[in-house]
């Protein structure tokens, strides 16, 4: 970060805005994919989804700011004119970094609900209990194939879910773009 | 004014030894005492008197009336903001110094981000205290169905004091590149102005230094070298270069002069329309290449006149006074040729 001898008014409130909007959209969109898929129960994958996304939230900006005070002269003055005039084309590195974002934050979320688990003393995964009670009256092939179906894939889920949210925050971004696309420069 | 000083007495007077009134009057007591020490002295008997009275903050905003009437009903949760009050009185005692007190220069960036997380701690500290059998309190790991509320707390406090670093890094990008502060944030995604106000691009100060660099140059100058200069300057831009160099080692010391580079300079220089020599046009370019809201550059001129000026000089015992022509340079104020700033 340059040193600062003079403040100025200007502040990020529209950055705080649109942070809580794709937050309280990603985690409404995750919870809703967490339950469906793996049963947790509304509240749980609430609390779930909700923990993960603030965690990658957070680890994000980290992340931004570790780069920033890396990132050459041309680059960041690149940065500048997208933070204070808006983006209006698209260059391949932004999608590049949207998609190492999109792999990152599934890495994240996966490993969060890993840890909050830990903390929270929880094992979801319905494992040996299940496997050993052996269903009666089927055959052996059908029994194998329905444990392996039962059993929640958490995984994908996250996936899913991070997918989910993903495309709907770029949908808004999109809007977003193209509205200020139609504004004329002045 | 008796019955007031008398008020405030009775509830600064400890009911208990144990209380937060106890912990006011050691700070006030604290600080009347360092009043009187060497500097040295002074220094640790008021981190002393801060101490108290964070402990006596502390035990206050606990306290159960006060406690109510500090929580506020945010859209979904209860907000306290006792802890936030602490955590601003010991970032104060950390990072504040009573010289640079008042202005926010004083006040480093580390100060204002770690509010959050303070906060955060402070109000969690009780989750990991018990008290024991014998009433002393004692580490404890938090009951289980407190950690999920623990942990998303702690993390949206995180999030507060990453938006805080931005702030920081905006302005710090803005220090960088003062010119910036001439353009038109309404299409940011990011940043909004609280006070748009008019501001004029530093081009202004750019052409100004290169106005003083040539003044210096020309000015008292004969009229015959200052047209050799003239001649050579149409055929070479070496003067521009030698202008821009000058003008970017005068400003690069002053306010902002990161964003130096980021200007450059042209210049033209025109005879008038006679092509008389009665007098030489002298226009100054500016240009701003760093980012703007056009995603044009833009740019600065100003227009400067060269003429002649016949100085006599008549010396002793002489009847005819000696001539000599000088050229003296005008130059109008700068004129923008952005549309911007009409707009704000």
């Amino acid at each position: 970060m340059p040193p600062i001898i003079n403040y100025t008014d200007v502040l990020p409130l529209r950055a705080i805005a649109f942070q809580l909007l794709f937050l309280f959209m990603a985690i409404a969109i995750e919870a809703a994919v967490l339950n469906e898929r793996l049963n947790l129960g509304r509240k749980l994958s609430m609390q779930y989804s909700a923990t993960v996304n603030l965690l990658s939230t957070v680890v994000g900006w980290i992340v931004f700011f570790g780069v920033e005070s890396w990132l050459p002269s041309a680059a960041r003055q690149l940065l500048v004119e997208y933070v204070f005039f808006g983006i209006r084309s698209v260059p391949p590195t932004v999608y590049l970094i949207g998609f190492a974002a999109f792999l990152l934050t599934f890495a994240l979320k996966l490993q969060g609900i890993e840890f909050l688990e830990l903390i929270l003393e929880k094992n979801t995964l319905p494992t040996v209990e299940e496997a050993n009670h052996p269903r009666k009256f089927q055959g052996r092939k059908k029994q194998i194939e329905l444990s392996a179906e039962n059993q929640p894939n958490r995984p994908m889920a996250v996936l899913w879910a991070n997918a989910f949210s993903f495309v709907a925050i770029t949908v808004i971004l999109i809007i977003r773009v193209m509205v200020d696309q139609m504004i004329p420069i002045a | 004014m008796k019955d007031l000083f008398n008020s405030i007495r009775s509830y600064l007077t400890p009911k208990d030894p144990a209380s937060w009134q106890t912990f006011i009057l050691l700070s006030l007591f604290s600080v009347v005492m360092a009043a009187f020490m060497s500097p040295t002295a002074q220094n640790i008997v008021s981190s002393f008197g801060w101490f108290f009275l964070i402990v006596a903050v502390w035990w206050f905003v606990y306290g159960k009336d006060i406690q109510t009437a500090l929580t506020f009903n945010a859209i979904f949760i209860k907000v306290f903001l006792g802890p936030w009050i602490i955590s601003t009185l010991i970032v104060l005692a950390v990072f504040g110094s009573w010289s640079g007190f008042g202005d926010l220069v004083g006040v480093a960036p580390p100060a204002f981000i770690s509010v959050a997380p303070i906060a955060a701690i402070i109000a969690l500290a009780p989750k990991f205290i018990k008290s024991s059998k014998d009433k002393t309190p004692e580490f404890t790991i938090p009951a289980v169905k407190d950690r999920q509320g623990m942990v998303l707390f702690f993390l949206s406090h995180l999030l507060i004091a990453c938006w805080f670093q931005f702030y920081f890094l905006l302005q710090g990008w803005l220090n960088l590149y003062p010119s910036l502060m001439a353009e038109d944030f309404s299409r940011s995604s990011f940043v909004v102005r609280v006070q748009p106000s008019i501001q004029v691009s530093r081009g202004r100060e750019v052409l100004n230094a290169a106005e003083s660099d040539l003044r210096d140059r020309l000015n008292n100058q004969s009229w015959s070298a200052i047209e050799r200069w003239l001649f050579e300057s149409k055929v070479s831009n070496q003067w521009i270069t030698d202008l821009e160099s000058n003008v970017q080692s005068r400003l690069r010391n002053k306010l902002g002069g990161g964003e130096m580079d980021l200007w450059s300079l042209s210049g033209k220089v025109d005879a008038d329309p006679y092509d008389s020599g009665a007098y030489y046009n002298l226009v100054l370019n500016a240009t701003w290449k760093g980012p703007t809201a056009t995603q044009a550059p833009h740019t600065v001129s100003k227009r400067c006149e060269l003429i002649p000026k016949r100085m006599f000089n008549r010396r002793t015992k002489s009847t005819i006074p000696e001539a000599t022509v000088i050229g003296t340079l005008n130059c109008a104020d700068v004129k923008d040729a952005a549309s911007f700033i009409k707009k704000v």
